[in-house]
Parts: C-alpha cells; structure tokens; sequence
C-alpha cells in the first residue's frame, strides 16, 4: 500500500500545474486569444447591427423619447442586443470550455509526449489534477474573464464613441439569472450543467484520443447522442402506446422536472471524469491491441 | 539494486517481446544492454522505468515495483529514450520547471555536462537540432542524478566529438551508488565505457556477463594469421586482419570486442552458455 504522501501532495500538484503551463504555454495564450477574439467578434456584429437601429431611433425621435428602461423599449432593449448577445456568449463560452477540455491530454498523443509524461516525477492522481484545474477549472475562468472584458470593453468604447453608453452597458449574466424573468433560474442552471457536462465529456474524450480529440469527441458525441435520443423516443412511443391505456397519456413527472435532467448531468459528469481518471492511471507508452 | 522478476510483455496477444526475463542489477555499474534490432532492448527499458504494464512478472528498484509509478520512484529514475521530446522554450525554463522534481538535481553538474559537450546554458530547446536536443537531454538527465539512468541507443544523431565527450561524462558521473544501462546496437560506441554486458535476443536474454569475466575466459585479437582465425571461435573480416575471439587459455586479459562477442552471441548462443558455465563447473571442481 502506497503512503498518502506517494499519492497526493500539493507540493507536487503545484509543481505539476507550473510545469504544464510552462511547456504549452503557447497553446494556453492562443486559447485565451481565440475566446476574446470570438467573443469581440461577435460583440463587433452585435454593437454594429445594434448601433444602427439606436441611431435611427435618435434621428426619428431627436433623441427626446429615447429611454432604454421603458416599458416600451425593454424588447428592442433585452431581446435584439443584450439577450442575443447573451445567448451567443453563452454558445461560445460552452464551444470554448469543451474546446480547451479536449486539449487536456494532447501532450501525450505522441510517444515521446506520454514518456515525458509518465517518467514526470509525480503521481497520476497529481498529473491528473493539474490538468483538471488548468483545462476544466482555468477554461471556465478564461471564458468568464473573456466575457467580462469583452462586455466591459465594449461598454467603455461605445460610451467614449457614441452616445449611446447606456443602451450598450455590459452584457451581464442578467438575463439567465434576473428573478422577474421567467424560467431564469432553470435556463441557468441548465445552461451550466450542459457546459459543465460537455467539457467532462470532451475531457473523457481527450484521455482517449490525444489526437484531434475534438473532432473525435464531438463525432463520437454526436452518434451516441443521437442513438439515445432515438431510444428514448422509441421508448417514449412504447410507454405512450401500451403501458398506459386511456385518454390521459402522461409521462411519468420525474421525466419532464428539471431536477432529473440536473442529478443526470452532474452524474454522467461525475463518471466521464472517473472514466477519464482510469484510463489515464492506466496509460502505458504503447497502447496494447 | 534493480531486479527483474520473470517479467514477460508483448505487444500483441500471442507475442513476446519480453519474455521471463530474470535479472539482478546491483549499483555501481554501466551495463550496456546489447541485441539487433527488435530484441526487445527499448521495451525492457520502458518496463524498467515503470513506462509500460508487464503481462507477467516485474521490474523491482529498490524495494518497489517500478509499474506503480510512485513519485519517490519515478524521482530516482531517469529515461532517456530513443525517441524523446523537448518543448520549445528556454533551457532556463525547462530547468526551472523540471529540476524540482528531482531532489538531487545539481546546477552545478548541468553546467558541466553542458561544457563537455561545448554549449552553453543559454539555449532555446525549439530551436536546436536533434543532435543537439539529445546532449542537452542527457546533459539534464545527468544532472539529476538519479540512481537509475536508463539510455536507449543515446549515441544515435551524435556527431563525433558528441560520442567521445558522452564516453568521458558517463564516466565521470560514475558512482558506487549509481546504476546506468545503455541500450544500443552501436556496439563500438560503448565497448570501453561498460563494465558488464548484457545481450538480448529473441526476447530472451542470452549472455549476462561482468566484463572481467568475459575476459578472464575469452581473449579478442585482430590477426592475419590463418591458423589463428581458423581456430577461433569467432572471427570478423576487416581491414588489417581480422577480429577474433578465442579461448582464453593464457590468463591475459585483452579489451573486449564487442563487434565480435555480440556476433557469436548471435549465432552461437548455448556454445557461448557453455564456456561459461564450463568455467564455473571447472571453477568448482578446484574448490
């Protein structure tokens, strides 16, 4: 039985962590690029689309009527720029955390790689942790800083340019978690838990195929996805059909409450990174046929 | 103290790279593990190093099965691999972030390793080439001395003075308590550097000698002499003569030829058992 010490220590985890980010670190600066050069991109579309539509509102009205907290405004307000930015936000910052997720192992899709990985002095519990928190815990801080910056920067820019700075006040997470707005609360949640899911999938993924382990995932995500989407559909039909004669056809309540899409996603998140966990302890320099 | 506990691998089901394979390695020696191409040299060394999973048996260091990978064990190991990676940044920020895995780790050996081999500290690692890339590789590896230094074929892409300082540093980095196996077939590159052979061949290990006692009973000469050659048990044509291996029957040591004991290792593999054991047998009748 190996000592606790042997297994887990913080010394070496943050060893670990220094070293992974110091080897790729041009991989992790390209990464925080992409984001905030996708996020501004599409901030840039946005705000232009959006700019044109407040100007003609200012030139019809001689920008005596305009007041973006109305009643009246409050769906040109929300719904054409702050909620659609929201949304494509939120795509982005979901595309990029299972993005950076299925990077989590690429240094060892080659032989030389996975040596230099399992001769590294430190257990692969400590491996395995520093890679959780620089892909799984750092892609969730990197989206969130990105998002943050984006919409602050764009604030800042459009309030010194224009004077519209306040139809253009950041994008705020606002729309997922504002109390009055109906269902918030349950889009917010399932908005991070799919997140949050996706990236232990593209996680598991890359402790599978180092290589190309997003195209790879995603293919491999997509057909699974789809074989259960069609099992529960056949199984729905049957349920439907023979198991509950009469006029009242329900699903059982348990299918349709948001509780049980949560537990399900917490818990297939919890076995993909178990499953990731074995394989990697489990990695040799040559995969055995 | 390395040991070998019938440790058997194989790449595919039905195979055997590696097969029960029983070795005690105690400290303080350069072994050079010799054999051709596909005897298994490079895959006993990533067994070694706890780098692959035996189908049977294992690879013990000191008291631990090098397969669980534990930290105090991999700290104590070093591979240089045939095949090896370095990434592309400064050799300053691959020190900074490697050294600390290795508690014994000197600054002062690194600088050293790295003038033997006439460069300088002030290295970028992308932008080197392979040649170069492997003597600031062994120059590290080196440095860390660890108790176990495990190299798979480290003279290839060496220019010459690159083989000459390697010899000079090996030895010099030589300790009681530091072990080194050198896998290769460029047996020239290591002859005077190592101090036991082994050599493995058809997944099997077929001689396990010290030096001392290879040369206590076979002498190696380069000769024109015809009755010389035919009576050999060995004899290699080349320029000047040819190199052959006898019987040493005088009780005069003479500098191993590698080139020839690994031909006859080869070819003759139980004659060569024979002479040995011969040897001991006779050895214990003395007594």
């Amino acid at each position: 039985m190996a000592k606790s010490s042997q297994i887990f220590a913080f010394s070496r985890l943050k060893l670990s962590i220094k070293k992974e980010w110091g080897e790729n670190r041009r991989q992790f600066l390209l990464l925080i690029l992409f984001i905030t050069g996708a996020m501004s991109i599409e901030s840039f579309l946005q705000i232009s689309s959006a700019y044109n539509k407040v100007e003609y509102l200012y030139m019809t009205t001689g920008g005596e009527n305009v007041d973006f907290h109305t009643a009246a405004q409050q769906h040109f307000f929300y719904e054409r720029y702050h909620y659609m930015q929201h949304v494509l936000f939120a795509i982005i910052l979901v595309s990029f955390t299972a993005l950076a997720a299925s990077l989590a192992f690429s240094s060892t899709s080659t032989k030389e790689g996975t040596v230099r990985d399992l001769t590294c002095p430190a257990s692969q519990t400590e491996k395995f942790a520093a890679r959780f928190g620089l892909y799984i815990v750092g892609g969730w801080a990197t989206a969130v800083s990105a998002w943050i910056f984006v919409a602050f920067g764009s604030y800042i820019i459009m309030s010194m340019l224009t004077p519209y700075g306040d139809f253009f006040h950041p994008t705020s997470v606002g729309p997922l978690f504002d109390a009055d707005a109906p269902r918030s609360a349950t889009l917010a949640a399932s908005t991070i838990l799919t997140s949050l899911f996706l990236q232990s999938l593209f996680f598991l993924g890359s402790s599978f195929w180092p290589r190309n382990s997003f195209i790879k995932t995603f293919g491999a995500g997509t057909a699974l996805f789809g074989s259960m989407v069609l099992i529960a559909v056949l199984t729905t039909y049957f349920c439907m059909q023979f198991l509950q004669p009469g006029p009242d056809k329900k699903l059982p309540h348990f299918l349709g409450c948001p509780e049980t899409y949560y537990m399900l996603t917490l818990f297939m998140s919890a076995v993909n990174y178990t499953l990731a966990f074995i394989r990697y302890r489990e990695t040799d320099v040559v995969r055995i046929r | 103290m390395l040991t070998l506990e019938n440790l058997s691998f194989g790449y595919h089901r039905g195979q055997s790279v590696v097969d029960s394979i029983n070795l005690t390695l105690p400290p303080g020696g350069i072994y050079g593990l010799l054999g051709p191409n596909g005897a298994g040299k490079s895959t006993l060394l990533y067994l070694i190093a706890g780098a692959l999973t035996p189908r049977a048996g294992k690879a013990v260091f000191n008291g631990t099965d090098t397969r669980r990978r534990l930290p105090s064990t991999l700290s104590d190991i070093f591979l240089v691999s045939e095949e090896f990676s370095l990434p592309p940044i400064s050799l300053g920020e691959y020190v900074r972030l490697n050294a600390p895995f290795y508690p014994r780790f000197s600054h002062e050996a690194l600088r050293a390793n790295l003038e033997m081999f006439e460069l300088t500290p002030e290295l970028n690692l992308g932008h080197l080439s392979m040649g170069l890339k492997k003597k600031v590789f062994m120059s590290f590896a080196l440095a860390c001395n660890t108790s176990l230094l495990l190299m798979d074929e480290p003279t290839n892409g060496l220019d010459i003075p690159g083989k000459s300082a390697f010899r000079k540093f090996i030895a010099q980095a030589m300790t009681d308590d530091r072990t080194v196996i050198i896998s290769t077939h460029q047996v020239r590159d290591i002859d005077r550097l190592i101090d036991h052979v082994i050599i493995m061949n058809g997944s099997q290990i077929c001689l396990n000698r010290p030096v001392g006692e290879i040369q206590k009973h076979l002498k190696f000469l380069t000769t024109t002499d015809r009755e010389t050659i035919n009576s050999a048990l060995c004899a290699l044509p080349g320029i000047g003569g040819a190199a052959v291996m006898l019987p040493n029957t005088d009780g005069n040591d003479s500098e191993i030829n590698l080139e020839v004991l690994f031909d006859f290792a080869m070819k003759h593999q139980s004659a060569l058992n024979g002479i040995f054991n011969k040897a001991v047998t006779q050895t214990s009748n003395t007594f």
